[in-house]
C-alpha cells in the first residue's frame, strides 16, 4: 500500500441533482503514479463522482483535496491549473476546432506550461498517438470516435497532470479502439510518470491497468481494495443488483 | 453609371458601419448563444459619450474614440455581470437572457433619454477634418473613406484573431462549449467578459462614427439600427465575423440603392425583404451554416 502523501483524495463525498442523491458518501485516494479503476453499472455515480472532483456538480457534503490542499470549492478552471485533467465522457471535443487547435487551447490553459514550452508538450501528444499527427489541420466533428478519444487524452496530456481522470474512454468504441486506448495506458504508464489515474468503466476492461479498485453501486462505494483481489461476486452484485431494486435516495435523507 | 457608382460606394460607407455594428453584436451571439438586445443601448451609448465629449469638452472625433470604445467596451461588460451571467445556468438561459437584456435595453434608454431631454442632438461642426475626395466620377469624403478603412480594417483583425490567436481559439472553445472549456483551463467568465467587452467597444465606435458622419445624436439611435445589424446577421450568417462583414455591406448597398432609385421610405422595405429572402431561400446566410456559428 503506498505511504505517500495521496495525490487525490476524496473525504464522504455526496453529490445531489436537485432532489435525487446520486453519490453518497464516497471515500477513496489516488496515490501519484498509481491507477484507481471506478467500476460500476451504469448509473452507478461514476461520471458524476469525476464531475463533483473539478467541481462540476454540486457536493452536499464532503471534502476533495489535492496533495492535501482542499479544492471543493475551487473554480473548475483553477483546479485545471493546479494539476487536474478530466477526459470527459462523450470526449468532447471541441467540434469546429482542429486537431491541432484543441491540443493549443489546452497547452494555453495549461497554467504550468511555460509558453515556450507549448508546442513541445503538443508534439509530444502527437508522438503518443502517431494517427494524429496526419489528422492535425482537420476539424474535430469530422473525426472517428476513436481518434476523438485520442485527442480528448492528448488535450488532457498536453497539461502534464498530476491527476488523470477517464471518463468511460472505451464507450461507443469499436473493440480495436478499445485495445488501442488500453494499449496505450499499459504502454505509457512510464510516460504518465508520477501521474495517479483514476479510471471511470462500464466494464471490466479497466481491471487490466488498475492497480486498485473502487467499486461503485446506486452511488455508494460497494468495495475497496486492490484489483487484483476483486471478488468476482462483488462485481456481479455490483453489476446485476440485489433482488430487491432500491429506490433513489431522496437527497434530504442524508449522507449515510 | 456615374450615379450608380455614387450610390455603391455610399452603401459601402453605409454598410461598413452597420457591419461594424452586427460583427460586435454577433459575437456575444455566437460566444453565448444568447439575443443581447441590450447592445443596442451601448452604441447609443457610444454617441452620447462622444456627443458629450465633443461638445462639452471640445475634444476632436480623433481623441474621443479611444474613450468611446473604452466606455461602451465597460458599459457592455457591467452589462454581462449584471444582466447576463447569473442566468446563463438556467435550462431556458437564453429567454431569460433576453428578457433581462431587454430591461437592460429600456434602462440605459430611458436614461439616455433623460440626459437628452428627448431631443435629437448634433456634433459640433469640426470634430473631424472633412474634405472631399475625387475618384474618378465618384464622390467620398475623407470621414466617409476613414469610416470604411476603420470598419473594415477592425473587422478583417477580429476576424484574424478568431482564426489565429490563443484568445480567439478561447473565445471559439467556449462558443461552442462552456464546461469543457473551464476543464481546459479557460476562464470562461474571463473570456465572457473580454467578448463583451470588444462587442461594446465596436458598437461604440461604430456609434461614433455614425453620429458624426449622418450628425444625429439620440437616444433611440441604436434600437434603429438593431434591426439591420440583425438583419446583415441572417445575410452574412449568424456568428461569423466575415459573414457580418458581407451582410453588413450587402444591406447598406441594397438600402442606399432603395433610397437612390426608389424613395427613401423603401429602404426599410428593401432591409426586409432582404431579411425575408435569406430565411427562406438561405437561412444559414452567405458564409455557412451553424457549424460556423462556434467559428466565430
Amino acid at each position: 500500500m503506498p505511504t505517500s502523501v495521496p495525490a487525490l483524495s476524496l473525504e464522504g463525498v455526496s453529490v445531489s441533482y436537485g432532489h435525487v442523491r446520486a453519490v453518497t458518501d464516497v471515500s477513496f485516494t489516488a496515490h501519484p503514479g498509481r491507477v484507481v479503476a471506478l467500476l460500476g453499472p451504469n448509473g452507478a455515480g461514476k461520471s458524476t463522482l469525476l464531475r463533483a472532483i473539478c467541481n462540476q456538480a454540486t457536493k452536499v457534503s464532503g471534502r476533495v483535496t489535492l496533495f492535501g490542499a482542499d479544492i471543493s470549492t475551487t473554480r473548475t478552471h483553477r483546479i485545471t491549473h493546479r494539476g487536474v485533467a478530466l477526459v470527459p465522457e462523450g470526449r468532447r471535443v471541441i467540434a469546429p476546432l482542429t486537431v491541432q487547435e484543441n491540443l493549443q487551447v489546452a497547452a494555453g490553459g495549461a497554467r504550468r506550461l511555460e509558453p515556450r514550452d507549448r508546442t513541445a508538450a503538443i508534439e509530444r501528444v502527437y508522438h503518443l498517438f502517431p494517427p494524429l499527427q496526419r489528422l492535425r489541420d482537420r476539424p474535430s466533428a469530422l473525426l472517428s470516435g476513436g481518434e476523438q478519444q485520442m485527442v480528448a487524452i492528448g488535450r488532457a496530456l498536453v497539461a502534464r497532470p498530476d491527476v488523470l481522470l477517464l471518463d468511460e474512454p472505451s464507450m461507443g468504441l469499436a473493440p480495436v479502439m478499445v485495445e488501442t486506448i488500453y494499449g496505450f495506458l499499459k504502454e505509457h504508464g512510464a510516460t504518465l510518470g508520477e501521474t495517479a489515474v483514476v479510471l471511470a468503466e462500464q466494464n471490466r476492461s479497466a481491471l487490466a491497468v488498475a492497480d486498485e479498485v473502487v467499486v461503485l453501486s446506486r452511488g455508494r462505494v460497494v468495495h475497496a481494495g486492490p484489483a487484483s483481489s476483486l471478488p468476482e461476486d462483488v462485481l456481479t452484485e455490483a453489476y446485476l443488483g440485489s433482488a430487491t431494486p432500491e429506490p433513489p435516495v431522496p437527497a434530504s435523507s442524508g449522507a449515510n | 453609371m456615374d450615379f450608380w457608382l455614387q450610390q455603391t460606394v455610399n452603401g459601402i460607407v453605409l454598410g461598413s458601419v452597420y457591419a461594424l455594428y452586427a460583427s460586435g453584436f454577433g459575437l456575444v451571439m455566437a460566444s453565448l448563444r444568447i439575443f443581447h438586445v441590450a447592445h443596442a443601448a451601448v452604441f447609443t451609448w457610444g454617441a452620447v459619450v462622444a456627443w458629450d465629449l465633443t461638445t462639452r469638452l471640445g475634444w476632436p472625433l480623433v481623441a474621443t474614440l479611444p474613450v468611446v470604445m473604452l466606455a461602451a467596451g465597460l458599459l457592455n461588460v457591467a452589462a454581462y455581470f449584471l444582466l447576463i451571467r447569473h442566468l446563463l445556468k438556467r435550462q431556458d438561459a437564453e429567454l431569460a437572457a433576453f428578457i433581462s437584456s431587454m430591461g437592460g435595453l429600456i434602462i440605459l434608454v430611458e436614461v439616455a433619454h433623460h440626459l437628452l431631454d428627448g431631443a435629437v442632438e448634433r456634433m459640433p461642426a469640426g470634430v473631424f477634418p472633412v474634405s472631399p475626395l475625387e475618384l474618378g466620377p465618384v464622390r467620398i469624403t475623407t470621414l466617409h473613406a476613414t469610416m470604411v478603412v476603420v470598419s473594415i480594417g477592425l473587422i478583417a483583425l477580429l476576424a484574424w484573431g478568431m482564426a489565429h490567436t490563443q484568445a480567439g481559439r478561447e473565445v471559439r472553445t467556449v462558443a461552442a462549449d462552456r464546461e469543457t472549456a473551464s476543464l481546459l483551463g479557460i476562464n470562461v467568465d474571463r473570456v465572457s467578459a473580454g467578448v463583451f467587452f470588444a462587442s461594446g467597444a465596436l458598437a461604440g465606435l461604430a456609434a461614433a462614427m455614425v453620429a458624426t458622419a449622418f450628425n444625429v445624436v439620440s437616444a433611440d439611435l441604436g434600437s434603429g439600427y438593431l434591426v439591420i445589424a440583425l438583419a446583415a446577421m441572417v445575410v452574412g450568417g449568424f456568428g461569423s465575423v466575415a459573414g457580418a462583414l458581407a451582410g453588413g455591406l450587402l444591406i447598406g448597398v441594397a438600402s442606399t440603392y432603395a433610397t437612390g432609385y426608389l424613395d427613401s421610405s423603401y429602404r426599410d422595405l428593401v432591409v426586409f425583404a432582404l431579411l425575408l429572402g435569406f430565411l427562406v431561400v438561405r437561412p444559414t446566410g452567405l458564409f455557412h451554416t451553424r457549424s460556423e456559428l462556434a467559428r466565430v
